[in-house]
């Protein structure tokens, strides 16, 4: 029999005094896996990088957060942004974009154990990362 | 707030509107020379347009717009007072960053961002404190269950605590240094020994070009994360900050690399959706 994973989500509008929402959501879930503070704060702080990264988009955001045994699922949807996406696909920020992008990889990288993209039907993409509980 | 009945005297105008079609040089003539305030009031109310079109930039940033403007309009003030007429630069040049100065300056003494319940700051200060007692005595980075329990109030609390907290940090973004840099000078000597090491972020193609915004410390702390893959925890221990202080210096230099990398001139860009 497999351990039970409950989904915590939320959708807010697209506006940057709504992003704290986020955090406090990571916060509660934090909370009842009794993670460390400096945990949580690797996660709200890859969260809000990435969507911060994602510019242009004026379509509500998704974050959804799994709770498994062992681990943290998170998904960040919609994403659109192709610097963005290029960024995470090939691990690194193209050439062209080096002058206007943040090397998302990099900033994730030791924020959490893995994160994989997700093309989605509209165009968009979601972003899911994985953070082990240690 | 006001920014002096003695700066806008209404019962000039009369004088001002004759004044109206004075050029500009002729007016700074006046009011460094003949201390002429009618002179001082025209121009005033000539560079009031600039004014407001700076303090809009600001609008996303939490404060009243007719605040910034009346701080804004301190710093014209102060512009045209300190203008020297002999350097041969026009005085929009000169008084564009005064006022962007005076504005920064007031986010900097503002210090929060967003209104945050007086409680809400207290308990924010007093986990600053407690997150550091408990680092050291578990020897590792505190739940919010245990910051809880510490500071005997709800979990929910804590969090919303750090959350606002981030309100009053956002604005550091222009600060030089970090708000409590009361460690900066015992740094400096041990900064001077890792500059080999930490010069190797600016070697990697990551953000090459905007960490010069960075100081010396922020880069190395971006280094120790995000390059040799230190925790916050272990950072702080080696720089001999608080894990927390470490947390805050990180978004802040991730935020002024990306700011530099979207807008060039360095003004926040409206992220208000």
């Amino acid at each position: 029999m497999s351990a039970r994973t409950d989904t915590v989500s939320l959708t807010i509008p697209r506006a940057q005094e709504f992003f704290p929402l986020f955090n406090m959501l990571l916060g509660g879930i934090a909370t009842r896996r009794d993670l460390s503070l400096e945990a949580l704060d690797d996660l709200q702080l890859a969260v809000d990088n990435v969507i911060l990264e994602d510019r242009g988009s004026t379509d509500d955001l998704f974050l959804a957060v799994t709770l498994e045994e062992d681990a943290l699922e998170i998904v960040i949807s919609p994403l659109s942004d192709p610097d963005l996406h290029s960024t995470l696909v090939h691990g690194a920020v193209s050439v062209d974009a080096a002058d206007r992008c943040i090397d998302v990889c990099l900033l994730l990288s030791p924020l959490v154990d893995r994160y994989v993209v997700r093309d989605l039907d509209s165009g968009t993409f979601a972003l899911e990362l994985r953070k082990l509980l240690r | 707030m006001d920014i002096g009945s003695a700066d806008v005297n209404t019962e000039q105008m009369p004088l001002q509107a004759r004044m109206g079609n004075a050029p500009e040089k002729e007016l700074l003539r006046r009011i460094h020379r003949e201390a002429d305030t009618a002179a001082r009031e025209e121009l005033i109310t000539r560079y009031l347009p600039l004014v407001r079109s700076l303090a809009r930039r600001f609008s996303s940033r939490g404060q009243p717009v007719e605040d910034l403007i009346q701080v804004g309009s301190i710093g014209l003030i102060k512009a045209i007072d300190r203008f020297d007429i002999e350097r041969g630069v026009e005085l929009s040049t000169y008084a564009t960053p005064t006022i962007l100065g005076e504005i920064k300056r007031y986010f900097r003494d503002k210090g929060w961002a967003v209104k945050v319940p007086r409680a809400l700051q207290d308990l924010n200060i007093r986990l600053n404190r407690i997150i550091e007692q408990l680092t050291v005595e578990f020897n590792r980075s505190p739940t919010i269950a245990e910051l809880a329990e510490a500071c005997d109030v709800s979990e929910e609390e804590v969090l919303e605590a750090l959350e606002s907290g981030r309100a009053y940090n956002s604005l550091s973004l222009f600060s030089s240094g970090s708000p409590d840099d009361e460690d900066s000078l015992e740094l400096l000597d041990y900064l001077g020994r890792e500059d080999d090491e930490y010069k190797l972020v600016e070697q990697r193609r990551y953000l090459a070009p905007a960490m010069g915004r960075l100081d010396e410390r922020e880069r190395l702390i971006l280094h120790l994360r995000f390059f040799e893959g230190m925790t916050q925890t272990q950072i702080a221990a080696r720089v001999g900050i608080s894990q927390m202080h470490v947390s805050r210096l990180i978004r802040k230099s991730i935020e002024v690399l990306r700011h530099h990398m979207v807008d060039q001139d360095g003004i926040p860009p409206d992220t208000s959706g």
